[in-house]
């Protein structure tokens, strides 16, 4: 065993220097009863610094090359819009990619916001109530049935994701009673969906959403 | 499973844990069990298997309410790995996190835990079980069938109860007179944002021995050197401050309770070296002082009433999370500045004679924001282990010093990575 003759101490494992005074040792090295440092976790994170970087860069990028070539349109600004869009919904992926449902229901709430701001800003066309809120409604109850069936996922990880879903998915009614929507058939469908959905959960998972909501609201 | 329940609160002590936490301060405590052989990792897995199955309250994840953080019960494979030299790193991240982790190296077996879920003597009777399968599983040569039984006798409702919440009794509070400036170690921190550690290993009968001399308790004995070791790095002008040192202490001893979920309290002793002298046995009087003062049945009693009924006040309940967490943070820090450093002495951990014959030693580490000592005794080994966010090493160095001084003969090990590069000619302790 090692020995530091300031401290009056022996050391155990191969240490070049005392741990407590740093300074020089005797004796025989023995193996150290604690494996070597991991390297510091630096990386942390990279790929949401790449994605931001790039975003960044394809800005700037965009902002000169509508001042270099000269146009009457600002034609950048809708290369940032779309950038902004594209780097909030990757974000939001990166940081719940290890919880799934969550996920999947931020990203409704994202892609029902962006459209609809897309869609004001560019002469309100009405394409995004009319087919992307109930599309993407439809689709991610959708993914969620089938992914927890994939995935072997037990009832109460998602009902409460499916049942927000499923609720949201019932407000196009709204639209359809207020003569704002140009195709109604999206909709409908949708509104339709959710309610059977909802019904059959309250049906068949009434207990476990019970016990769910007691769990996530208790006081 | 076993009609156990599916989902519990946080118990009292356990509500500021996942709301707060750093780089360093993890939340997270480590007991080690070294054994006399090298540890076969294909028998700890088993082992950890039979252990969860009569604690299924370990086997759960953290989760976020509208109004607080629950424990809910999940079926999640523990895995079992091999230590990296990183102590009490981070364990708790999101919800499908388990809360604890179960490492093995060369004669070690350590557990990590995540504060929230129980404290140091749930951990310690959780890690015992652990090593009393393990022995059953890889020597089962030497036990057979008839195997001397863990003295754990709980029910699992017992071991999953609140213990605060069973001893809470609404009372008017003193006021408390004001605590002292709490001085605070003035050293860099570590680069990498990994901790310290650094722990002397000595002989329980010999520590025991000089405490005696000093009519001191061993945990007075260690509070009082460690005064002095902090007082040595201490720069002029911080001299009107005092040192301020929190003593964690289990509750169960005092409050019958067989729960393994947290249940202790907190006491502290003072010095300020303004107004007294840095003569040893002073220390150690005031500190015995400060020790039967926390340590009074009534004043304990006080304290977790006035914690519990804090919890249990309306609008405090019906605030939501996020707001909880922000004031539970600011909390945590004030908390913290009035306490230079923690010393936790968790006392003697017992085996059963037969099992006894195949440890070594028992260890404790635990996460900490500045500098931390925790203290365990095995037999005649005794293992005192600091942690420490900081680059220097000058308080551990008086500490250990202080007790070399005094004929303590001393084995210091540390995860620094001051080592030799060529392992060549290195033997084999």
């Amino acid at each position: 065993m090692l020995n530091c003759g300031r401290c009056k101490v022996n050391i155990d494992g191969d240490k070049i220097v005392c741990p407590l005074c740093q300074g020089e040792l005797t004796g025989i090295a023995t193996q150290d009863s604690y494996p070597d440092l991991p390297k510091p976790k630096y990386g942390k994170n990279f790929l949401l610094r790449l994605i931001s970087f790039v975003a960044v860069a394809i800005i700037i990028v965009s902002l000169a090359l509508n001042l270099m070539v000269r146009s009457d349109v600002w034609w950048s600004l809708f290369v940032i819009g779309g950038v902004v869009s594209a780097w909030i919904t990757a974000t939001v992926g990166i940081s719940y990619r290890r919880k799934l449902f969550t996920n999947i229901t931020w990203q409704l709430v994202i892609v029902s916001v962006f459209a609809v701001i897309w869609d004001v800003s560019t002469l309100w066309r009405g394409w995004s109530i009319d087919y992307v809120i109930p599309i993407s409604c439809l689709v991610s109850m959708l993914s969620m049935v089938i992914l927890s069936k994939i995935m072997k996922i037990p009832a109460r990880e998602y009902l409460i994701y499916l049942v927000l879903d499923a609720v949201y998915g019932v407000t196009p009614i709204i639209f359809y009673f207020t003569g704002v929507l140009g195709v109604v058939y999206p909709s409908l469908i949708c509104v339709t969906c959710s309610l059977i959905s909802i019904f059959a959960i309250l049906f068949f998972q009434g207990k476990s959403i019970r016990a769910e909501i007691t769990r996530r609201f208790h006081l | 499973m076993y009609g156990s329940i599916e989902w519990s609160r946080l118990d009292n002590a356990a509500k500021i844990f996942p709301s707060t936490g750093g780089k360093t301060d993890t939340n997270v405590f480590r007991f080690y069990c070294e054994l006399k052989e090298e540890v076969m990792p294909e028998f700890l897995k088993p082992a950890l298997d039979a252990t969860i199955d009569s604690f299924p309250g370990f086997s759960c994840v953290l989760k976020k309410g509208l109004f607080w953080y629950y424990l809910e019960r999940a079926n999640i494979e523990h895995e079992v790995y091999e230590e990296t030299g990183e102590v009490c790193g981070m364990i708790y991240e999101d919800s499908s996190s388990p809360l604890f982790r179960l490492y093995y190296y060369r004669k070690r077996i350590s557990l990590e835990i995540y504060h929230a879920m129980t404290d140091g003597a749930g951990a310690l009777v959780f890690l015992k079980t652990i090593i009393y399968n393990y022995l059953k599983i890889a020597r089962c040569e030497l036990f057979g069938d008839f195997c001397e039984q863990l003295d754990v006798d709980a029910s699992f409702t017992e071991k999953d109860s609140d213990s605060f919440s069973k001893y809470y009794k609404k009372r008017k509070h003193k006021k408390e007179p004001k605590p002292p400036k709490a001085y605070h170690i003035k050293q860099k921190l570590r680069e990498d944002g990994m901790l310290l550690a650094i722990e002397g290993i000595a002989s329980t009968s010999q520590v025991l021995k000089v405490a005696r001399e000093h009519n001191a308790s061993m945990t007075v004995f260690l509070a009082a050197a460690l005064i002095a070791a902090i007082r040595k790095d201490m720069p002029l002008q911080c001299e009107t401050k005092s040192v301020v040192i929190n003593i964690p202490v289990n509750l169960r001893k005092m409050f019958p309770s067989e729960t393994t979920r947290n249940f202790f309290g907190m006491i502290s002793a003072d010095y300020n070296f303004s107004e007294r002298s840095d003569d040893f046995s002073e220390i150690i009087n005031k500190t015995t002082d400060d020790f039967s003062r926390g340590l009074d049945k009534d004043s304990l009693s006080a304290r977790i009433s006035k914690l519990t009924g804090f919890e249990k006040k309306p609008f405090v309940r019906i605030a939501p999370l996020v707001l909880k967490n922000i004031v539970l943070r600011i909390a945590r820090r004030l908390d913290d500045s009035k306490a230079t450093t923690v010393l936790s002495n968790v006392g003697k951990v017992e085996m059963p004679p037969k099992m006894a014959e195949h440890v070594e030693m028992f260890g404790v580490l635990a996460s900490t924001r500045e500098m931390q000592l925790c203290v365990c005794s095995f037999e005649d080994k005794l293992q005192m282990g600091f942690t420490s966010a900081f680059n220097g090493t000058d308080i551990q160095k008086n500490f250990f010093r202080e007790l070399t001084s005094r004929g303590i003969e001393l084995e210091i090990r540390s995860n620094d990575d001051a080592k030799r590069k060529d392992k060549e000619g290195v033997a084999d302790a």
